[in-house]
């Protein structure tokens, strides 16, 4: 008896710390050179813009009327543009608004999304299919020519411009979680729950809800990226967030005017900046995705 | 297959009343409502009620709605102030422009992705495959303004190459069909660039799926050279489903082709769509929303129709 119970424990007392750290997302995130490679330009990112304004504190919208349009200098470490104003300054400034703005209609829309998806299958029948058939017109009419059309009837602010985009960029989340629950719907452990007289709400925000986070998780990753993108696309048209605060988007737009003087600081520095977001933001989304598939497929 | 053309066409009419009704909504939450929509910036409040009356915008919506459907089935978009035309004449200049660009990129876009996911689907997990995987990461991730204005200032302004922006007509003998040409080069390459991710990467998977199957390992069997198993047998099954991805991908090439006629000044749908944005002229800004959505729809009806026809396994 002795015996045995010593060797389980012995057995048992390591495993199921070292499967708990095999099993926690971030380490499985962090073991994938992707989401490695992720993880880090993203935080690289966010230290950039939110910490370096801290340590470098040079005023992103003084106007330095003798140095305009000026290449790279040790006093203006990415140059100066139209106005005189420094570059790495803006840079950082305007990398607090895309990604702000960027996180929170991705969370707006996902919102949206996720509440509508799971109405849509929950319910089934006729408000099913009519939703979807909603579902379908939206799909059809490019997003960006929604978003302009109302982004010039409104001109909105910050706040408005969070609300457009989550209105217009939810369908495809939704389409993803109705998937799911029409197939968890139909799984034991909801028949069980109905049988003890649980409610539908609490089956729908409890039960279903818990089951389709992990591909909500991934989704909502990709939706951040978009976002940053279609902001920034939005600003660059000349649309979207309003100034003076920059914004890499509109910074991009401004280099525009000044392409045949050859201002290669104008262009690279906040392109490489979404494209470092939007990359960034994928790996992490694929990383993601990969860890959430091996702990199913363990499970399973 | 001519009852399943004449269903799936029925199927989605649905639809398309649905984009119609989202125009009209679209109309109504304007600020001031489609009688500032007509007006633009002359609208004064008599001017709105006088409209309002003439054009029985006091009477119901579901009314309205109805007559508006009539006139755009008519082919009447409203007028559009900015440009004193019609919005119809408008977009029959601009959309065919469009098409070129857009009709040219999917073309090329095809043909790259087919030669880059065959690659990587027959050198699978090696060193190159990881290689261009990377590539088509970084691609995927540009964005489409960005990539414009890197192609401008060094294929237009550092090497003058070709033109920064414009258009030119392809009939006119002066300055000629090179010219036209030459101004389609960096719009559409900046379109392809922004397709060739996605459907390579499709193709990719799509091969690797394929090559596995029995036939293959048959046509393997029979001694017949590597290349032609992979053109002959693999690629055509797997290019079957690259019909419906285009279909799908149509709202992101509208939404990639606004962006780049704005940035190389192509007079196309998009430049006009952004332009009217400006002046908000939204006869012009709805008129575009109902026909690109409509457009999409043909375009995955058509989809559909091609895969059928050329999939005689699907049973309808």
């Amino acid at each position: 008896m002795a015996v045995t119970s010593s060797s389980a424990a012995e057995l048992k007392a390591p495993r199921p710390r070292s499967e708990s750290r095999a099993n926690s997302p971030f380490v499985r995130i962090w073991q994938q050179g992707l989401g490695r490679a992720g993880l880090l330009i993203f935080g690289v990112l966010i230290l950039f813009c939110f910490v370096g304004p801290m340590l470098y504190t040079q005023d992103p919208y003084a106007m330095h009327l003798i140095a305009i349009l000026q290449p790279p200098s040790p006093a203006f470490p990415l140059g100066t543009n139209n106005l005189g104003r420094n570059m790495l300054s803006r840079l950082m400034l305007g990398g607090q608004t895309s990604l702000e703005v960027g996180v929170a209609s991705a969370v707006a829309a996902m919102v949206v999304g996720v509440v509508y998806g799971m109405i849509s299958g929950f319910a089934g029948g006729w408000v099913d299919v009519l939703m979807m058939r909603i579902i379908d017109v939206l799909r059809s009419v490019p997003t960006l020519f929604i978003l302009i059309f109302l982004d010039s009837a409104f001109r909105p602010s910050a706040l408005l411009l969070i609300i457009l985009i989550a209105l217009t960029s939810w369908h495809g989340v939704s389409r993803l979680v109705r998937a799911e629950i029409l197939s968890l719907k139909e799984m034991p452990f909801i028949e069980a729950a109905k049988t003890i007289g649980m409610s539908r709400t609490r089956i729908l925000f409890v039960h279903l809800l818990r089951n389709v986070m992990a591909t909500l998780v991934v989704a909502a990753t990709f939706m951040v990226g978009d976002a940053v993108l279609i902001i920034a696309g939005l600003s660059f048209l000349g649309l979207g967030l309003p100034p003076p605060a920059p914004n890499w988007g509109a910074m991009l737009a401004n280099s525009m005017a000044y392409l045949p003087q050859n201002s290669w600081w104008l262009i690279y520095p906040p392109g490489i900046a979404i494209l470092a977001t939007v990359l960034s933001i994928n790996f992490l989304g694929d990383a993601i995705r990969k860890a959430f598939d091996a702990r199913l497929n363990t499970r399973g | 297959m001519a009852r399943y053309t004449v269903q799936r066409i029925m199927q989605s009419v649905p639809t398309m009343l649905g984009i119609t009704m989202l125009s009209f909504l679209l109309m109504h939450i304007v600020p001031g409502g489609p009688a500032s929509v007509m007006l633009g910036d002359k609208a004064t409040p008599q001017l709105i009620a006088q409209i309002n009356r003439s054009l029985g915008l006091d009477r119901p919506l579901y009314i309205q709605y109805g007559v508006w459907l009539l006139q755009l089935i008519q082919g009447n978009l409203g007028y559009a102030y900015s440009y004193h035309q019609s919005v119809m004449s408008l977009i029959g200049l601009n959309l065919p422009r469009t098409l070129v660009l857009v009709v040219t990129a999917i073309v090329i876009s095809h043909l790259l992705a087919i030669v880059i996911g065959v690659f990587q689907a027959a050198r699978k997990e090696s060193r190159l495959d990881h290689g261009i995987t990377v590539v088509i990461y970084f691609l995927y991730a540009m964005p489409t303004f960005w990539l414009g204005v890197i192609l401008i200032s060094i294929f237009a302004v550092s090497l003058n190459w070709l033109p920064s922006g414009g258009i030119s007509n392809p009939l006119d003998p002066n300055p000629g069909f090179l010219s036209f040409v030459q101004h389609l080069i960096l719009p559409a390459a900046c379109l392809v660039l922004g397709t060739i991710p996605g459907w390579s990467r499709y193709l990719r998977s799509s091969m690797i799926e394929t090559m596995v199957q029995d036939y293959v390992r048959t046509a393997h069997a029979k001694g017949l050279r590597k290349s032609t198993v992979l053109f002959r047998h693999a690629l055509r099954n797997s290019l079957f489903p690259l019909v419906t991805l285009a279909g799908l991908s149509l709202p992101g090439l509208f939404s990639g082709a606004l962006i780049i006629e704005t940035i190389f000044n192509y007079p196309g749908m998009g430049l006009l769509f952004w332009t009217a944005a400006q002046n908000r002229d939204y006869p012009i800004l709805l008129g575009i929303v109902t026909l690109v959505g409509i457009l999409t729809i043909v375009g995955n009806l058509l989809a559909d129709l091609v895969y059928g026809w050329l999939d005689p396994r699907i049973k309808y």
